[in-house]
């Protein structure tokens, strides 16, 4: 998660960037599936990096809250 | 009828290729130096860019942060120094330059607003957003909306393309197809990139407040 108590001086790196994209990519990965799938993907995907897959984990749970996509298209 | 037109419906798209014909030829006479090409080509568009500025500011009612006139004219400043290289490219970066219109005055709004708030002056200005659309209640007070600019912020500096469809959709009311044309994407990447916008969006605004000895940035990094 964000770190809130330092975000004014946090500029992201490159390294950064490319986490988040790589995070991106393993959200919608996910998302096309079903939730009992998750575990499985992220599992094999990051591996070592359970860090990486809590992030995904916890935007995941965060999506399932949201109203439909199609709601507002 | 031929080929599912009716002589009514061929009439005007045969009007609308004539006025994009119009555009074009104003386009390049523009690339080619011709100074009143300007002038010519904002009266040629200039109702159809009213109604799309209309479109945006639709959503904020009474708490709009200025009229429609208002913001085309400010389109109009802004676009002055720009080249375009065809009508699509022409009306991808209007929109894109309204939203960024629109940004700009709800930055300065919420700005307004905490600074109103910290010298106890009520609430004044401020932004309604579509809170719904991340799972929040909705923002009747605009009070939200200051928050959910500085998350936007944030979310720029770590994935700028799903920041912009965010503010997109957000501030500028634009559908997934509009969006889509706006930055030059796909639809599937619109929505994708919502999905994780909205996504991300919710889980910062409706976190716990961090506890003193907590250091998110350790769990940021693996090993």
């Amino acid at each position: 998660m964000t770190d809130r108590t330092t975000m004014e001086e946090a500029v992201p790196t490159t390294a950064d960037r490319s986490r988040w994209d790589e995070i991106q990519r393993l959200f919608e990965l996910c998302r096309e599936r079903h939730r009992d799938e998750w575990h499985g993907v992220l599992r094999d995907r990051c591996a070592g990096r359970e860090g990486l897959a809590f992030e995904v984990l916890t935007l995941l749970v965060a999506a399932e809250g949201l109203p439909p996509l199609d709601a507002d298209a | 009828m031929v080929d599912g037109l009716n002589d009514s419906n061929r009439h005007v798209a045969s009007n609308a290729d004539a006025r994009h014909r119009v555009v074009e030829d104003l386009l390049a006479r523009r690339s080619a130096g011709d100074a009143d090409a300007l002038a010519a080509l904002w009266r040629e568009i200039y109702d159809e860019v009213h109604r799309l500025a209309h479109v945006m500011l639709s959503r904020e009612g009474a708490r709009r942060p200025f009229d429609t006139t208002v913001l085309v004219h400010e389109l109009f400043l802004k676009m002055g120094s720009s080249n375009f290289e065809n009508r699509a490219h022409l009306f991808g970066s209007l929109v894109r330059m309204m939203g960024q219109i629109v940004i700009d005055a709800a930055r300065r709004s919420a700005v307004e607003r905490r600074a109103n708030d910290r010298l106890g002056r009520g609430k004044g200005g401020g932004f309604s957003l579509d809170t719904p659309a991340i799972g929040l209640p909705p923002d009747d007070s605009g009070d939200m909306s200051a928050r959910v600019i500085e998350t936007l912020d944030r979310l720029d500096a770590l994935a700028p393309r799903a920041a912009a469809v965010a503010w997109l959709r957000f501030i500028g009311g634009l559908t997934v197809e509009q969006v889509a044309r706006c930055l030059d994407v796909s639809e599937r990447t619109v929505k994708s990139d919502w999905a994780f916008a909205r996504a991300w969006m919710h889980r910062e605004l409706t976190a716990p407040e961090p506890r003193a000895d907590d250091n998110p940035r350790e769990r940021r990094h693996e090993p």
